[in-house]
């Protein structure tokens, strides 16, 4: 059995996974996939800006916050880190099984706080591998780096341990 | 109130006044990065302060061979989505 779960992404996920040529995988690994509108205009890059355009209205759903999750998150100063959160808020209220798709260690504490789980883009790429969507980690994790998506080499090579990768 | 982060750093009295604003603002950009790794500002906090898109922060970050944060992640997460998943991840469910 299958069970539910959301993505909400914020902008570092979208940019590490264009960039790894894995972002449609999304879709194989969550039931749903969103993103608020203030998190998408940010995004100037033309790998990730096609991304996203390639999978807005059919796996990909660009929403707005409702203003009760708003109301929860006022004391944030970024416009689009209490838009990326307050959208997780709101899904989590319907799929309790919400994750947060960043790297971003200040916003990740914040989400825990309301019992929201984060994931980071290498360790997707590290699921993805796992689960058999791509057959190896390391060149998605490679183009990532070359393509100007900082990875720890501590992080690089904990990924591929795990998968048995050199 | 916010804080302020006041650091003196004694130099040669030769140091020309173009370098001292240079230095001033690599050790400004360090500050700003520490405290974005450890988790003490968001990334768009931290390129908001470096007058940087969010894109442009990240790039600084992989051109230092940083990651996104110094915190590793909470492993547990990646095993509830295993468990999401129990067709593609037999052996984690």
């Amino acid at each position: 059995m299958t069970t539910p779960t959301v993505a909400v992404l914020d902008s570092n996920g979208i940019i590490g996974l264009a960039k790894a040529n894995c972002f449609p995988l999304l879709q194989h690994l969550f039931a749903e996939t969103c993103v608020p509108p203030s998190v998408v205009a940010e995004i100037t890059d033309q790998l990730s800006q096609n991304a996203l355009q390639n999978a807005r209205g059919l796996w990909l759903t660009e929403l707005l916050p409702s203003a009760d999750a708003l109301r929860q998150v006022a004391f944030i100063n970024q416009e689009a880190d209490r838009h990326v959160l307050a959208l997780a808020i709101d899904r989590q209220a319907s799929i309790p099984d919400c994750f947060l798709i960043t790297g971003d260690e200040k916003l990740r504490r914040r989400a825990m706080r309301f019992g929201i789980a984060s994931i980071d883009a290498p360790h997707l790429i590290q699921l993805f591998a796992e689960g058999g969507f791509i057959t190896a980690a390391k060149p998605h994790l490679d183009q990532m780096r070359s393509l100007g998506y900082g990875i720890t080499q501590k992080v690089y090579e904990e990924i591929l341990s795990r998968l048995g990768e050199t | 109130m916010p804080q302020v982060l006041d650091i003196q750093v004694e130099v040669p009295d030769a140091v020309s006044e173009q370098n001292l604003k240079f230095a001033e603002a690599v050790a400004r950009q360090a500050v700003i990065i520490a405290l974005q790794q450890r988790g003490e500002l968001t990334i768009r906090e931290a390129a908001a302060a470096l007058n940087l898109t969010y894109e442009q922060y990240l790039q600084i970050l992989a051109e230092d061979g940083l990651g996104l944060s110094r915190i590793e992640q909470d492993q547990s997460v990646l095993q509830r989505l295993r468990q999401s998943l129990p067709n593609h991840f037999p052996s984690h469910s």
